[in-house]
């Protein structure tokens, strides 16, 4: 019950675009298509469960027996860039349409301030490994329902006779403003 | 040089069907105008002249915001189909009937523009254009757009909030028959439930509207309540009380079917409407907000374009 709660709020009630505003550049960037937003997606859960496990073993293991917890920012950005070349060379070899549909947006993984914020949520809240690794997939399943939901909006827009001035990019901003209203409903249900 | 000289004007011809049934957007506005005007009138008759002056302002000011934005948008269609007055009486249902001129102003502006305009006007939408005003509205200022306190002088309480604050013992002694007759606190349209069904039986009948959307709304919101009810009779409110208090019927006649903003195919309609409902009833118990009506129909709208993908498979693919 405890970890359903855990789930049921990192995905709906403290969502990490739409309620925490973290991640917002692939949010806004990759959310062109609902198939490269699903890929994205499932790109995004894959490096931060595996990110945050890795960070918590270094900052458990590593920082903090030596008290080196000033060093936690860039040592987790060292982590995460590591295993975003990881994903990415992965990817390339195994699907590489995927991979081309990516582009730009895998290697920006690493700059996904979202991938950071999770694991250092994680070590502020003070979660053991097993509950950190649930909090993060739970997370970035949030992040991933955020950016389809998104995506299937903006596939819809292309046929709407949005003004010039606000096509693309400003009206993708006022669409998640919007997005995160609807997403007040959720707010305070889990404490 | 280009080959291919640009069609001559005098040649065009326009796509077909060439012959018109005679139903306008336009037609269509009246139509919902007319059904919602029981319940404006059973509104003033219950809240007094408060009620009638917040439902012209908003028409006003939605009627305004709509021209001043095709002005500046060229090549938007003109502004004579009723929608925004459709728009502007909706979002003032949403009220308490002592919202202040600038909360009416600020909320049916935000809804025009906001909520319709910046997608380029008619049927871009994603959201129900009135909800996205509320949405706005009740952020910012969540004392103004409170039914109890923004109407202390009222003898007349919100269900809801009573449930959500008191308990369910609290609004055991409520009739239905008060709820249905709009003796409660609320949105000042929303709570004239008898007058909102009558104005959607209008709209049913009249074949304006199809019923999908509204009766697997209330079907949702009766099922969820009902499961609620039978798990747990002492900590919940019976499902008809959740069906008849706040804003309920509104949301399943008026504000779920928007045009734009829910899906066309029959099983999408159903699953939205269900959804929706299931919905109203979870904020109802778990959320802060006394009423989810609104906030569930704008998340069930963002699974609009999802739920849309469920289509019968095209003859002879697959």
């Amino acid at each position: 019950m405890e970890y359903f709660l855990l789930i049921i709020a990192a995905i709906f009630v403290n969502n990490i675009v739409l309620a925490q505003y973290l991640g917002n550049c692939p949010f806004l960037g990759c959310s062109r298509a609902t198939g490269t937003a699903v890929g994205m997606g499932g790109a995004v859960i894959f490096v931060v469960t595996l990110a945050t496990a890795i960070t918590w073993l270094v900052q458990k293991r590593l920082l903090e027996p030596m008290g080196l917890e000033y060093l936690q920012t860039i040592a987790f950005i060292l982590v995460i860039a590591a295993l975003v070349q990881f994903v990415e060379m992965f990817l390339k070899k195994v699907l590489p349409p995927l991979y081309r549909a990516l582009g730009i947006f895998l290697p920006l993984i690493t700059t996904n301030c979202a991938v950071l914020g999770i694991a250092i949520i994680c070590q502020r809240k003070e979660y053991g490994l097993l509950k950190s690794v649930v909090f993060a997939a739970a997370s970035a399943a949030g992040f991933m329902l955020a950016l389809v939901l998104m995506a299937a909006i903006r596939e819809r827009l292309d046929t709407a006779r949005v003004p010039r001035a606000l096509r693309g990019m400003p009206i993708g901003l006022i669409l998640a403003g919007l997005m995160s209203l609807a997403f007040f409903a959720f707010s305070g249900m889990i404490a | 040089m280009s080959t291919f000289s640009p069609p001559s004007p005098l040649l065009t011809v326009s796509a077909p069907p060439h012959a018109h049934c005679g139903r306008t957007t336009r037609g269509l506005m009246a139509e919902t105008l007319f059904a919602l005007a029981p319940a404006a009138i059973m509104a003033v008759l219950v809240f007094g002249l408060p009620a009638l002056r917040v439902m012209a302002l908003s028409c006003a000011v939605a009627v305004i915001c709509e021209t001043l934005c095709a002005r500046a948008m060229a090549g938007t269609p003109a502004v004579d189909d009723l929608n925004a007055l459709v728009i502007g009486l909706l979002f003032a249902f949403l009220l308490p009937a002592s919202a202040p001129w600038w909360l009416v102003a600020a909320g049916s502006a935000t809804s025009v523009v906001l909520g319709k305009m910046v997608f380029g006007g008619l049927g871009g939408s994603p959201l129900c254009a009135p909800l996205v005003g509320w949405a706005v509205c009740k952020l910012s200022w969540k004392g103004a757009m409170d039914y109890d306190l923004s109407m202390l002088s009222s003898s007349l309480t919100s269900p809801l909030a009573q449930l959500k604050h008191l308990g369910p013992q609290a609004v055991a002694g409520i009739s239905l028959q008060d709820l249905l007759l709009g003796q409660q606190l609320g949105g000042l349209g929303a709570v004239q439930v008898a007058a909102l069904l009558a104005g959607g039986a209008y709209l049913l009948i009249r074949g304006r509207l199809r019923p999908h959307i509204p009766l697997a709304f209330l079907a949702g919101t009766f099922l969820t309540a009902l499961i609620y009810f039978y798990l747990d009779p002492a900590a919940c409110a019976p499902p008809l009380f959740h069906l008849l208090a706040g804003g309920a019927v509104l949301g399943a006649f008026f504000l779920a079917p928007d045009c734009s903003s829910s899906p066309v195919g029959h099983v999408p309609m159903i699953v939205f409407g269900l959804l929706a409902g299931c919905l109203v009833v979870v904020i109802r118990v778990y959320g802060v907000y006394p009423d989810g009506v609104p906030f569930a129909i704008l998340l069930a709208e963002l699974l609009t374009p999802l739920v849309d993908r469920i289509r019968p498979r095209p003859l002879g693919v697959g």
